[in-house]
């Protein structure tokens, strides 16, 4: 290969590579890696390793980014925020790889006149012979009609040694990949919630809830809230407080006793505290809520499994939508765990 | 420069280079997918050093094959790890609904 082609490919994969680390967006990473396994591809055509290129732009480029790409778009990734990134990791993510090329460098420079690539020699590779004298590639063969028009039968090469050399680690692989399409299928699967009672608890639920959030601070959220309750219940802690459906009636309105805070006043969204109470539960321990949808459920005034069993079929529709997910809270049964969770606690 | 062909060492630093990049992308990023590239970019770097070696190590007038068939070896296991990890990913963003490492706090102890 010529030098300008090798410092063309191996300059693409490089930068291909530094893109995937540095790219903020996802998306712009995996692309950024066809490029550098288009450049990788380049490479190894040049080593005359035609079939192991070919296959690394088909595999790598095409099915394995593809994946990426797909799985990418499927979850909705967000671009990571500036500064999300921690110092000290920086300094080691430069610092180790740069210990590792200096000992590298170290490494090669002890090496003096490097070879170039040897001449691919067709006369001796035809007369390879086996242990019993006979030709290794017979005659009539492909491989021994391409080695004798000077060429390298490179894919019946790789074809030969697969069958011959290599057979049971051939099969081995094939077993691996049914496992891991297997495993694939298993992981991927949906794991069905147990249909307990649901329906029970969702009609028992029915009946208006009363708000824990004390009266005199709810009166002063609602006036607040009036103008953009959306901007407040994201800046505020008191956001915790409901999004009313009539702002303006709703301030209005004397709020006397905690009762008044009825199911209809907090915006279908059951019974919800102002701040965090001193029996908070840990709401993690739902199978299907984690650190973020905690934080999230906290946000809208949701701190203990009493809350999360009391909901009904309107307040489950409500935090679908605030929650940006449809059908979890059924689909996982939040209300039996939490209410089963609600039990063990009050035991 | 244009005549003359590039040595192993350059195909070895070339190699190198790009383990180190990816090596520092896992160190560095923070969503589990890019970690993942760079993973299978490491591996690929180590790909290009066995094909180089193959090249540079003649056998009987033809490359080293034996060199190649591991490559074709870590290309179908990259395959099969990669469709596998993204179901992991997957199944962990439907728990957890991140996939950002930092958020992923679980195993701590």
């Amino acid at each position: 290969m010529p030098s300008i082609l090798f410092y063309l490919f191996a300059a693409l994969m490089v930068a291909g590579g530094m893109m995937v680390v540095l790219m903020r967006n996802p998306v712009s990473s995996a692309l950024s890696m066809v490029l550098s396994f288009i450049g990788l591809a380049g490479l190894f055509i040049g080593l005359n390793a035609y079939f192991v290129g070919i296959l690394q732009i088909l595999v790598y480029a095409g099915a394995i980014m593809v994946l990426f790409i797909f799985i990418i778009m499927l979850m909705d990734v967000k671009i990571e925020e500036k500064g999300s990134l921690k110092p000290a990791a920086v300094a080691a993510g430069v610092a180790i790889p740069l210990i590792l090329l200096m000992q590298l460098m170290g490494v090669l420079s002890s090496i003096e006149n490097s070879p170039s690539a040897p001449e691919i020699n067709h006369v001796a590779a035809l007369a390879q012979t086996n242990d019993d004298g006979s030709l290794t590639y017979k005659e009539g063969t492909m491989i021994n009609k391409r080695l004798k028009a000077e060429r390298l039968p490179d894919t019946h090469l790789i074809g030969y040694k697969l069958f011959t050399d290599y057979n049971f680690p051939l099969q081995v692989i094939a077993v691996l990949l049914l496992v891991a399409t297997v495993g694939c299928v298993t992981l991927s699967k949906k794991s069905t919630p147990k249909a307990v009672n649901k329906k029970q608890i969702t009609q028992q639920k029915r009946i208006p809830k009363v708000a824990i959030a004390p009266p005199e601070k709810t009166k002063e959220e609602h006036k607040k809230e009036a103008p953009s309750e959306q901007s407040k219940i994201a800046k505020t802690k008191e956001a915790n407080l409901p999004e009313s459906q009539k702002p303006t009636e709703e301030a209005k309105a004397p709020q006397t006793k905690p009762s008044d805070t009825t199911n209809e006043a907090n915006g279908n969204r059951g019974m919800i505290y102002a701040e965090r109470p001193d029996d908070a539960d840990d709401l993690k321990i739902i199978s299907g809520i984690g650190p973020v949808i905690e934080k999230k459920l906290n946000g809208f005034g949701i701190y203990t499994y009493k809350q999360v069993a009391d909901w009904s079929e309107e307040n489950i529709t409500e935090f679908d939508g605030l929650l940006s997910f449809k059908g979890r809270i059924n689909r996982d049964d939040w209300l039996t765990q939490a209410a089963e969770l609600y039990a063990q606690k009050s035991a | 420069m244009f005549e003359i062909l590039p040595s192993l060492n350059e195909y070895l630093f070339a190699s190198g280079l790009l383990f180190a990049i990816g090596l520092a992308g896992v160190i560095i990023r923070r969503n589990i997918i890019v970690i993942f590239m760079c993973l299978e970019m490491m591996l690929a770097a180590a790909s290009l050093t066995l094909v180089a070696f193959s090249r540079f190590n003649m056998v009987g007038g033809l490359p080293d094959y034996d060199g190649q068939m591991l490559v074709f070896f870590i290309i179908t296991v990259a395959a099969a790890e990669v469709a596998v990890g993204l179901a992991i990913i997957v199944s962990l963003y439907r728990a957890r609904q991140t996939v950002n490492t930092d958020d992923l706090t679980s195993l701590r102890g």
